[in-house]
């Protein structure tokens, strides 16, 4: 009896250990495989690094002429007179180009319509009030003082200035490129930036030759910029989420004009650093070179559908600064460009392009080495693309044309997009889903996100809600 | 205010980790049941932080929608658990 009481004890102790150790191996292998998601997802999150340039040049790829640069032309008499069949190519009434009898838009005329529109402040227009104009000048007017027309692409202004007389004789004897990288990043989380990278200079970004179109005068790099660059730095700063969320309403031009200003303070600021350490250094806005493909270069993000860089956590919603040195690192200190999954979720979204109210943003299903807008063929009309990028190549024309019908610098793409997000743990979770999903579950997540109320434009509410946003919540 | 919704996930989480070892003194609890009860608690969780977040960003539409989508869920997979693979397996 006593011997078959053993037996039994001894057939339960052993069911026991065998559960333990089903138990255990169970939450071994739990705990790896999530540890092992974890690290494939936080690697995804943060951008599988790049060895080249992440996007296909073509080799018959052209540097930009700044004399193509919309902007510069648009605020150019000169360009204006050189160039008549420009100003006779946009229709004024309809979208795209401007067919026989129809009235023609004057690029000219119209950046002058664009930058007095707050003189016809309108009190019963909702986000186009006195109040709303009030604040948009005066976020322009930190970048009017300290680097006027930068916005406009007019180089060696203000603190983004050529002058280098004042750059200390003796160098800062840094020990190695990690500490010249540490004390960089320092600096620039100091002026304010919310994202900075470093990458060499790459002549294929920079315009050329460049042009002041206040003097109305074509320059070089090679005889007129004081110095050969080595490196370009690029900082980012954000621009506010309740702001932007009014485009194309002027609280949004408002948060954009600030994010100038921030530029001139953060370029500025960390040219006059390196200067200061004995190196040259040109602090640079919308001047000098395309600042979204640098920022690509220094892995901060990727170039989108809606033409501007898309950087993780921030989305669109940001303003890029840069600055030429001609301090260099070893190879292997400077950033390197990252995939993190943003062109594709772009090629299932297509949001900005639907909210776009000047239509000027591709609606292609894949991002093309020109342009395929109506009209794009015809140099005369397509005389600002640049071919030879595989991106989605917009008709910034067309956008310029609503900025100037709108009296504010719209935004409505940035607005829009899914990756624009205020910093909640719940948009966090959705982005890092976002870098390794493909497909079905991107056009899911933008049609997920307008369910959920993100994204609109044109919302009189969101103007309401900004003008309340600095009197609640954490911020008082 | 995220930092309070932090805070009583933390409480609901202790909770459901209580609620747990007593529902499993209580009733045999098969692979399924667990399974259940697992994914009502992940919903219900979600439910929380994403409205929580959402009406403290000022976005009562995403918020409601939060409610709706993983609220719901966590409230019919939990009845359903309940009804089907624990309350007719009581020890
Ligand atoms: S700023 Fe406005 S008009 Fe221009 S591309 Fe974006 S949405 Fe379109
Ligand atoms: S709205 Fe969509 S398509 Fe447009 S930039 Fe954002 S993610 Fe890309």
């Amino acid at each position: 009896m006593k011997e078959q009481e053993k037996e039994k004890d001894e057939q339960v102790i052993d069911q026991h250990r065998r559960q333990l150790l089903k138990l255990s191996a169970g939450t071994i292998a739990g705990v790896g495989a999530v540890a092992g998601a974890g690290s494939w997802i936080k690697h995804r999150v943060e951008g599988v690094e790049q060895d080249g340039y992440p996007v296909e040049i073509s080799p018959s790829f052209k540097r930009k002429d700044q004399r193509d640069v919309l902007l510069t032309f648009a605020g150019s008499k000169a360009l204006g007179e050189k160039h008549p069949e420009r100003n006779l190519s946009l229709s004024n009434d309809a979208d795209g180009p401007a067919k026989s009898g129809e009235k023609s838009f004057n690029f000219q005329k119209g950046i002058y319509q664009f930058a007095t529109a707050h003189t016809r402040a309108d009190n019963n227009k909702v986000g186009y009030t006195q109040l709303d104009y009030a604040l948009e000048q005066a976020c322009w007017h930190g970048m009017n003082i300290l680097a006027p027309l930068e916005s406009m692409g007019v180089p060696n202004q203000g603190t983004f200035g050529w002058d280098q007389s004042e750059v200390k004789k003796e160098k800062y004897p840094f020990k190695d490129s990690v500490e010249i990288l540490s004390a960089i990043k320092t600096a620039a989380k100091t002026f304010g930036a919310v994202r900075v990278g470093i990458c060499k200079r790459d002549k294929r970004w920079d315009y050329d030759p460049l042009y002041d179109l206040t003097q109305e005068k074509t320059l070089t790099w090679e005889e007129d910029f004081p110095f050969e660059p080595k490196s370009v730095i690029v900082m980012l700063t954000d621009m506010d989420y309740d702001a932007m969320a009014t485009a194309p309403m002027i609280p949004a031009s408002a948060t954009a004009a600030m994010g100038y200003t921030q530029n001139t303070i953060q370029g500025g600021g960390m040219a006059k650093f390196l200067r200061e350490l004995g190196y040259m250094a040109v602090g640079s806005g919308n001047d000098l070179g395309s600042s979204v493909s640098y920022a690509i270069a220094a892995g901060l993000g990727e170039g989108a559908r809606n033409g501007a860089l898309i950087a993780p956590n921030l989305g669109p919603r940001v303003r890029i600064s840069k600055v030429y040195t001609n301090l260099e690192l070893d190879d292997a200190a400077y950033d390197k460009p990252r995939d993190f999954g943003i062109l594709t979720f772009c090629e299932n979204c297509k949001r900005c392009a639907e909210s776009c109210p000047g239509n000027a943003i591709s609606m292609d299903d894949k991002p093309s080495m020109s342009s395929t807008f109506a009209g794009s063929d015809d140099p005369d009309y397509n005389w600002q693309g640049q071919p030879g990028m595989r991106k989605f190549h917009n008709d910034a024309k067309k956008c310029f044309k609503f900025w100037c019908d709108n009296g504010g610098d719209c935004g409505a793409c940035i607005a829009s997009c899914p990756w624009n997000k205020p910093d909640f743990w719940h948009h966090r979770l959705i982005d890092a889903s976002n870098t390794f999903t493909a497909g079905p579950v991107h056009t899911m997540m933008k049609q997920a996100d307008i369910l959920f109320g993100y994204g609109n434009t044109n919302d009189e509410k969101a103007v309401e809600k900004f003008w309340r946003s600095g009197f609640s919540g954490d911020f008082t | 205010m995220m930092g309070l919704m932090w805070y009583l996930l933390g409480m609901v989480t202790t909770g459901a980790i209580w609620g747990y070892v007593y529902l499993q003194r209580r009733y045999n609890l098969n692979w399924k049941a667990n399974l259940g009860l697992f994914f009502a608690f992940a919903f219900a969780w979600i439910c929380i932080g994403w409205s929580w977040g959402s009406f403290a960003e000022g976005e009562p539409q995403s918020g409601a929608m939060g409610l709706l989508n993983f609220g719901l869920p966590a409230l019919i997979l939990a009845l359903f658990t309940w009804r089907k693979f624990i309350q007719p397996e009581s020890k």
